[in-house]
């Protein structure tokens, strides 16, 4: 196998990885949300609701804390996860 | 609030908004002129630094929508709005690195400038080629001319009570009066379509794909600093977040209905009460006028559309209007079948108030929807994905991930809290929610004592729009120059002719769009959303499996794409048939997107796994 097949072979090996690790984030926020804010913050009474940091708490817990998490994960996968190409100067 | 100058604002910020975008369209000729054209109009020379490929490809996914309609959802349907757009959170990892780096690296490796170039590269097949074109071409035009629509929409809105303005509106309408095809529209609408088309058209055929990249930087930095200052006076003007949250959880929905205005003494003269004028009603309660009434010379009494203020703390304070005459008003409100009616809570939980849907707004099965479309629908657009084929490396792209996810979540998620406070500072805006955002702009840099600064937060909504109605423009240009002339009808065509027919099919496809905006077709709001999921229901799949399974084939590849096609419109079909209007059937409760999507990636897979020899099909 030639320098290039095996850089491009490496190489989708690599964004498969990145492929799985993007839809596994999706799938888990999208888990956390949905599920949290169906159980949580549907049909409330305003007794029902108290506020952290001034949003309804299903908001905080639902939306706003996986937000912040999902922004960490995706951190971690640009650091991590996603690497460079191997022959990124060859193919310009 | 000082409504006159707050306009005039928002006419010199339009203007000198204008100014800036004219002289990066320049500044981008001048780079052009030492580069290959078509690689450099169409796609940047393919060198996108971090911030360019960033912000274009923020501003480009945030049109008018951003920041007309979703603050106005947000108003008139509070917090639930934050479960709406809670996608968002995904969309950067996934909008942009789902096929990112394979896109970019085959995009470099062929020379591909347009996504059916990168197709034909990939397959080596005329045909996937031309249906990918077609396709592009066929939802682009609608998405184009509802773009035109909307950006003139925006312009009619803001500008609306600028004097100067409403001299140019009474021109145009004497001048387009009796004209056929213009002339059954409003004249405020044909001005600003002009004005806003012209533009538009003119920077994006000067500049080509590096002044719509540089006029989107300008864009989505105008866009980050509007948000950030409209944060921070109205939670200063609030009392803080928690204060607002709690006013929210005693608000109950206004109702729309029908009021008598009886004059209590004859009047002398035809007497016009402006629209947003506040009401006391003879029960005590405090209503809105929903539109312009005119009480005629003679006459005691008159019909007119109301919104009744049902929250008690907001009846004790809001004050009648002082018309300097004396009136009695009645009200009786509209039957309906609507989610919320007289309940406190519903603006702080889901699904959120609505007027007409007794399921309320936010439905569970909107919300697993839509966690799906933001994302996917953000990474199956052709627009975007021009996008990922011009970056300059991974180290781009990881940057520019991080940024915008800090910039969508600064963005979205701030909007929800601004505009949930902008219901306690300005109620009754239902009349008219989509002018929630210049309204709130102006007032709360009006009390802040900096009604300038409303400028540069009017300024927002004009760079959404024109943000995303570039690229499309673009888009459907380079699909003609580059996917039909350069690819099949001339493939040795000299530089200085593609030069002008670039130029020439980027103005004619801009008239052509502005032209069908002029009479746009009835259901043009849903057009947009018809072409937006249309476009990435048929681009998703056949883009993701051609980039990351080698054993997928041309056939495949067309199967994907006009079975993403075929699942689209069969279910609209189904809908008209259904509903009797232009919408979608949700099957099982579900966008159709999400259909369009299982359905060509499961025939792309299909039909490549169908195949004998793959080699020799795909060399047709």
């Amino acid at each position: 196998m030639s320098d290039l097949n095996q850089a491009e072979t490496n190489s989708l090996k690599q964004c498969r990885r990145e492929l799985v690790f993007i839809l596994l984030t999706w799938l888990g926020c999208a888990l956390w949300v949905v599920v949290y804010c169906w159980l949580f913050g549907y049909n409330l009474a305003p007794e029902e609701i108290s506020t952290i940091f001034g949003f309804p708490d299903w908001v905080f817990w639902g939306v706003a804390t996986p937000w912040v998490i999902a922004n960490g994960v995706t951190f971690w996968f640009c650091i991590r996860v996603l690497k460079n190409e191997e022959d990124e100067e060859a193919i310009e | 609030m000082n409504e006159t100058g707050s306009t005039n604002t928002a006419l010199i910020s339009f203007g000198i908004y204008l100014l800036g975008v004219f002289f990066l369209a320049w500044l981008s000729s001048r780079v052009r002129e030492k580069k290959e054209f078509v690689g450099e109009y169409f796609l940047g020379s393919r060198n996108l630094g971090l911030w360019a490929f960033a912000l274009t490809f923020a501003a480009t996914s945030a049109s008018g929508g951003s920041f007309i309609g979703f603050p106005s959802l947000i108003y008139t349907h509070g917090w639930s709005l934050a479960l709406w757009i809670a996608s968002y959170m995904v969309v950067p990892i996934v909008g942009m690195g789902l096929l990112g780096k394979r896109m970019n690296r085959l995009a470099r490796q062929s020379g591909a400038v347009t996504i059916p170039d990168l197709i034909k590269a990939r397959f080596h097949s005329e045909k996937v080629c031309m249906v990918a074109t077609m396709l592009v071409l066929f939802f682009m035009f609608f998405y184009l001319l509802a773009q035109f629509k909307a950006g003139s929409k925006i312009m009619t809105t803001l500008l609306q009570e600028v004097a100067v303005y409403q001299a140019a509106v009474n021109a145009v309408g004497n001048a387009i009066e009796g004209m056929p095809w213009v002339g059954g529209a409003e004249p405020d609408y044909v001005l600003c379509l002009l004005v806003f088309s012209t533009s538009v058209i003119v920077y994006t055929a000067f500049g080509g794909f590096r002044a719509v990249v540089w006029t989107d930087i300008m864009q989505g930095v105008v866009m980050g600093i509007g948000v950030i200052i409209l944060l921070i006076l109205t939670l200063a003007q609030v009392g803080g977040l928690t204060k607002a949250t709690e006013k929210l959880k005693e608000m109950t929905p206004p109702e729309h209905g029908t009021g008598i205005i009886t004059l209590d003494q004859n009047q002398e003269k035809n007497l016009i009460l402006q629209k947003g004028t506040w009401l006391k009603l003879t029960d005590g309660g405090i209503a809105r006028l929903a539109e312009q009434t005119q009480l005629t010379k003679g006459s005691t009494a008159v019909e007119a559309k109301l919104l009744k203020i049902t929250t008690q703390s907001e009846v004790e304070n809001i004050l009648p209007t002082n018309l300097g005459f004396s009136i009695t008003t009645t009200f009786t409100a509209n039957e309906t079948n609507g989610y919320g009616a007289g309940r406190k809570g519903v603006y702080v939980s889901a699904p959120g108030p609505h007027p007409e849907k007794e399921e309320g707004f936010v439905t569970i099965w909107l919300a697993i929807s839509l966690f799906f479309f933001w994302a996917f629908g953000t990474a199956g657009q052709p627009s975007n994905m021009v996008r990922l084929m011009a970056f300059k490396g991974t180290n781009v792209l990881r940057k520019s991930i991080l940024s915008i996810s800090i910039y969508f979540t600064m963005i979205y998620l701030l909007l929800v809290v601004i505009f949930c406070c902008g219901r306690i500072l300005l109620p009754g805006m239902e009349i008219d929610s989509d002018r929630i955002m210049p309204e709130l702009a102006a007032t709360v840099t009006g009390n802040a004592g900096v009604p300038w600064l409303a400028g540069l937060l009017l300024a927002a909504p004009f760079a959404a729009v024109m943000s995303s109605v570039d690229s499309f423009l673009l888009m459907v240009s380079s699909s003609v120059v580059r996917d039909i002339y350069q690819n099949r009808v001339n493939p040795n065509a000299t530089e200085e002719r593609l030069k002008k027919l670039s130029y020439l099919v980027t103005v004619v496809v801009g008239l052509l769009a502005m032209l069908a905006a002029l009479n746009p077709p009835k259901y043009l709001q849903d057009l947009i959303i018809f072409a937006t999921s249309g476009l990435a229901g048929c681009f998703l799949m056949p883009m993701l499996i051609c980039l990351y399974w080698p054993g997928m084939t041309a056939r495949g590849a067309i199967a994907g794409l006009l079975g993403g096609l075929g699942s689209h419109l069969s279910l609209y079909l189904i809908g008209f048939f259904v509903k009797g209007k232009f919408e979608s059937y949700p099957l099982l409760k579900l966008d159709p997107f999400i259909w369009a999507v299982i359905t060509s990636g499961a025939l792309s897979i299909l039909f490549s796994l169908g195949q004998g020899d793959r080699n020799t099909e795909n060399n047709d």
